[in-house]
C-alpha cells in the first residue's frame, strides 16, 4: 500500500495492527463508530475503570467517536476509543481530540493483553487530519504522566505550552509510515 | 441530533475530559493559574500559526519571555470588536 492512497481510502477500513503480548503477534483491528449499542461494555467491568468512563457515555450520542476492535474477537470487545475533534480555522492543527486505551491493556495493567492501542488511536487522528486539511498535524493535552508516550512517536512540546504537545506534518507522516505501511509489509 | 446540537453536545463531553486532565495536574503540582495561563497562550499560538508563523519561529521569540510578559504583549494585540 502506498503512503498516497491510505489519505483517499476509507480511515475505517485501513490496515491497523496491534500487537498480542502473549505470542507477539501482530492482531489486525478496526475502527467502527460507538454507539449507544455501546454503552452496557462502556459500563462493565472492563471500561468503568477508565479514566474518561462518564465522558465515553455522552460520547456514545456523538458522530467522529470510534472504538478500536480486533477482527478476530467479538465486535463487543473495546480495545481503546478515540473521538476525533476539529480542525482549527485558524492554525489548521486538530485539536479537541479524545482517546483512552482500555483499562486492561494499559501500561500499568497487571497482564496488559494487547500493546500499540494508543499509537494506532493516533494513527487514526493523522489520517482524520489529513483527511480534513489539517496535513497531519495534531495537537494534544496529555495526561500527566503520559508525556513519554506522545514523545515517542515524534510529538514535542508546543512553544511555552509544556502540557501541549504537537504533531508536526513530517512526524505525523514518519507515524503513519511506521504504523500502518510497514506493519502490513511485513505481514 | 442537528449539526449544532452535536457540535455543543461534543463541547460539552470535551470540557468535562478536560476538567478531569485539570485535575490530575493540579494533583501533581500545577497551578490553577499556569493551568489558565497555558489555556490562553494556547489560543495565541493558534492564532500565530495561523497567520503564517512556523512552530519554531514562535518557540524561538518565546523561548525567553515569561507567560506573562507573552500574554501582555499579544494582549494589546488583539483586535478589538468593530460596532456597526
Amino acid at each position: 500500500m502506498e503512503f498516497a492512497s491510505l489519505l483517499t481510502a476509507d480511515p475505517n477500513t485501513l490496515p491497523y495492527f496491534i500487537i498480542d503480548t502473549q505470542g507477539g503477534n501482530v492482531v489486525p483491528v478496526c475502527f467502527r463508530p460507538l454507539t449507544p449499542d455501546d454503552d452496557a461494555e462502556l459500563r462493565g467491568e472492563k471500561w468503568s475503570a477508565a479514566v474518561f468512563a462518564e465522558v465515553w457515555l455522552n460520547y456514545v450520542h456523538i458522530p467522529n467517536t470510534f472504538k478500536l476492535v480486533c477482527l478476530q474477537d467479538s465486535a463487543s470487545d473495546i480495545q481503546g476509543i478515540v473521538h476525533v475533534g476539529k480542525i482549527m480555522t485558524t492554525s489548521r492543527f486538530l485539536k479537541k481530540s479524545l482517546l483512552e486505551t482500555a483499562p486492561s491493556n494499559q501500561r500499568q495493567a497487571l497482564h496488559p493483553r494487547y500493546s500499540g492501542i494508543g499509537r494506532i488511536l493516533i494513527a487514526r487522528l493523522v489520517v482524520e487530519s489529513y483527511l480534513r486539511g489539517g496535513q497531519g498535524k495534531i495537537m494534544v493535552r496529555p495526561r500527566p504522566g503520559t508525556e513519554p508516550f506522545y514523545r515517542a512517536i515524534g510529538f514535542t512540546p508546543a512553544p511555552r505550552l509544556t502540557r501541549r504537545y504537537l504533531l508536526d506534518t513530517p512526524e505525523a507522516e514518519v507515524l503513519l509510515q511506521k504504523t500502518l505501511l510497514h506493519v502490513s509489509e511485513n505481514r | 441530533m442537528s449539526a449544532t446540537e452535536n457540535r455543543n453536545a461534543a463541547e460539552r463531553a470535551y470540557g468535562q475530559a478536560m476538567e478531569i486532565i485539570d485535575r490530575e495536574w493540579l494533583t501533581v503540582g500545577v497551578s490553577q493559574e499556569e493551568l489558565a495561563h497555558e489555556e490562553q497562550l494556547a489560543e495565541i499560538f493558534d492564532r500565530l500559526v495561523g497567520s503564517g508563523r512556523t512552530v519554531e519561529d514562535i518557540r524561538a521569540e518565546w523561548e525567553t519571555k515569561t507567560a506573562e510578559e507573552i500574554l501582555q504583549e499579544y494582549a494589546l494585540q488583539v483586535p478589538t470588536r468593530q460596532v456597526a
